[in-house]
């Protein structure tokens, strides 16, 4: 069975850093520009500041393992600063465990999570090659941008 | 198989076993997979996730004029479920959204 809860960033990223070697094998782009380096450090200070939000997803049936997560910043918003928002930075769940609704269940607890911080406004982005459009919809989110990227490096 | 805009439908005008063809289609549709059956499981033999229930919810909601919720769908174990879960349904309702 899978649970979803807020845990310290600090306390289990090391748990952490299979999956996000996974997350960043099928999602990122420009891999032979850009190597997987998490700034731990900055991800640290951020939750000591009460910015960063941790949600693990854990199977209880396989040694309460780690097979998902979702990473939040929460934040006064630059341009309204009376509104709290949540702004989605990252989320995975491992392959074997998107059947069924487990990752809707994510987004819901997600949400949870920020109403319960008096969050007014959540965010996240989806990727176009694997657009989860119509999961946001189905929970009540607008599509509000796209977000375009381009390699200036050499 | 490329997923396909659903065709407005009343169920309830179909017969029992065209309501189950008619299941059978929108999931096929769903799950973008051609070999279902009213026995096949939505998890482990289609290997529904959340896109692919929101996606059938849907296609329930735009050409069946059914609701279904997220706590009903995730009990359908099997496309038969379904079948059964949209029958009790209709036996209830005079008309409107389900």
């Amino acid at each position: 069975m899978l649970t979803f809860q807020v845990e310290s960033y600090s306390k289990v990223r090391d748990e952490v850093a299979a999956l996000t070697i996974q997350h960043y094998e099928e999602i990122a782009l420009f891999k032979d520009k850009i190597k997987l380096d998490p700034d731990y450090e900055r991800y640290e200070v951020l939750e000591e500041k009460g910015i960063l939000c941790f949600i693990t997803v854990r199977d209880s049936d396989v040694g309460n393992k780690i097979v998902g997560y979702h990473i939040s910043l929460v934040m006064p918003h630059l341009h309204y600063k009376s509104t709290l928002i949540g702004i989605t930075d990252i989320f995975f769940l491992d392959k074997e465990y998107r059947q069924g609704l487990e990752g809707l269940k994510l987004f819901k607890f997600f949400e949870e999570e920020m109403l319960r911080r008096g969050v007014k406004e959540i965010m996240a982005g989806t990727k176009l090659r694997l657009n989860l459009g119509k999961m946001f919809t189905h929970l009540g989110w607008i599509e509000t941008d796209h977000m375009y990227a381009k390699w200036i490096g050499d | 198989m490329a997923k396909t805009e659903p065709q407005v439908l009343d169920i309830r005008l179909l017969s029992a076993e065209d309501m189950k063809q008619r299941v059978v289609k929108l999931i096929c549709e769903a799950s973008q997979k051609n070999d279902v059956t009213i026995e096949s499981r939505l998890i482990e033999d289609l290997h529904f996730d959340s896109l692919d229930f929101v996606d059938l919810m849907l296609r329930l909601e735009q050409s069946c004029k059914v609701k279904i919720s997220d706590d009903e769908a995730e009990r359908f174990r099997t496309v038969g479920d379904l079948v059964l879960f949209l029958e009790a349904k209709l036996a209830d309702v005079s008309g409107g959204i389900i």
